[in-house]
């Protein structure tokens, strides 16, 4: 099966424009300090201890509340999930497993991976640029990092929708047929092993910009989760029309329950869902730039994918190491690349 | 698994390493010519201002 050739101008056009955008923070720094005369890495080079201590101290407060404080924010959002009923009776047994051994595997497997990449690997293929770049100020490490980051993981999430031998790597995110924290890390394992965004931030932490990714990816994993609960926050924000102009700003800039949702639903056909967008993950705003956004303010009825039919949690997990035993299914030894 | 699957994996794999790749050489980069071109252009105003 072969890309459409519309999607495959559109994807050659906006990654062109990608470039672009990945370059804007450090041109408009780069602006910032001609204009300003600000030289940051002459203070680096003056003071370079305490600033790196710093830096580090920031990062030993930070680096614990990253790591379980999202954690239990996931678990006190699946409690107050579970206790409005809001799965409705489809957590079925097979769903269950699949959820628990990805939201697992993305902490036993992708930890270490990416820990032993930061540690042995970028010293290989970076030698000597550890905190090379650590005089970058915070402000624009952040601003470097929210573009850099989320805008990776929109174009690798947006090609395992738009490339069709890459769409099994993604499935096992779209087939439950309920929306819920759980899904923000329900992925198959290869798919979560080779985020780009997750090696690219790893080698700017590396570079010296370890506090702004901190502040970011503490953010992102926030956002991210929220998206995808079933918990819908930004209801409010359309309800009250003193909010609307609030509305407005959020749904364009951040991923809304209401706009990711409409990513994870089952059709297209109602004008509320739709998958074949809304592939932002953090911001929303590459969907508005990339002309793939859809905002419609409303919540589908159904999610998941129409044709799927309980392949089991292995073969979602670890496709195509293991295959579903569900015949004609897409994750089958001799199944369809697309159904 | 079969070879088609492992054939499958290692495309997928290059996929993954161009999108890190090619933002990170950008970012490298463009942080590295904003120290250089900022640098000799202070030090070529040091230099000017000496003469004077």
């Amino acid at each position: 099966m072969k890309m459409d050739a519309e999607v495959r101008k559109s994807v050659i056009r906006n990654g062109f424009a990608s470039l672009l955008i990945y370059a804007l923070p450090v041109a408009l720094m780069f602006l910032t300090f001609y204009l300003t005369g600000q030289r940051p890495w002459q203070q680096t080079a003056n003071a370079s201890v305490p600033l790196l201590r710093y830096y580090r101290s920031f990062e030993h407060a930070l680096g614990p509340l990253n790591n379980y404080g999202l954690t239990l924010f996931v678990f006190v959002l699946g409690i107050l999930e579970f206790s409005f009923g809001l799965y409705e009776g489809r957590w079925t047994k097979n769903e269950r497993a699949t959820d628990i051994a990805c939201f697992a595997a993305s902490y036993i497997v992708i930890r270490p991976i990416v820990t032993y990449f930061g540690l042995k690997v970028l010293p290989f293929v970076l030698p000597g640029l550890k905190n090379h770049f650590a005089w970058v100020p915070f402000f624009w490490g952040v601003f470097i990092i929210c573009v850099a980051d989320d805008l990776t993981q929109y174009w690798y999430h947006r090609l395992h929708h738009q490339v069709p031998w890459l769409w099994r790597f993604h499935r096992t995110h779209h087939s439950a047929a309920y929306m819920g924290m759980a899904m923000a890390s329900r992925q198959n394992v290869i798919y979560t092993i080779f985020f780009s965004q997750i090696y690219l931030t790893a080698a700017l932490v590396y570079l010296g910009l370890g506090g702004p990714a901190l502040i970011v990816l503490g953010l992102k994993g926030i956002i991210t989760t929220l998206a995808h609960s079933s918990i819908p926050w930004d209801k409010p924000f359309y309800k009250y029309k003193a909010l609307n102009p609030i509305a407005w700003v959020l749904e364009r800039l951040i991923s809304t329950p209401a706009t990711h949702h409409a990513h994870h639903a089952d059709t297209t056909d109602d004008g509320i869902g739709y998958y074949k967008g809304n592939f932002g993950n953090m911001f929303f705003l590459w969907d508005v730039i990339f002309g793939t956004a859809h905002i419609s303010r409303q919540f589908p009825k159904s999610y998941g994918i129409t044709h799927y039919e309980g392949d089991q949690w292995y073969a979602q997990l670890l496709w195509p190491i293991f295959k579903s035993k569900v015949e004609g299914s897409e994750l089958a030894a001799n199944g369809p690349m697309v159904k | 698994m079969r070879f088609q699957d492992v054939t499958l994996l290692v495309k997928k794999i290059l996929v993954g390493i161009v999108a890190s790749a090619v933002p990170l050489l950008i970012l490298l980069g463009g942080l590295h010519i904003t120290r250089k071109a900022l640098t000799s252009k202070s030090a070529a105003e040091q230099v000017s201002s000496q003469a004077k």
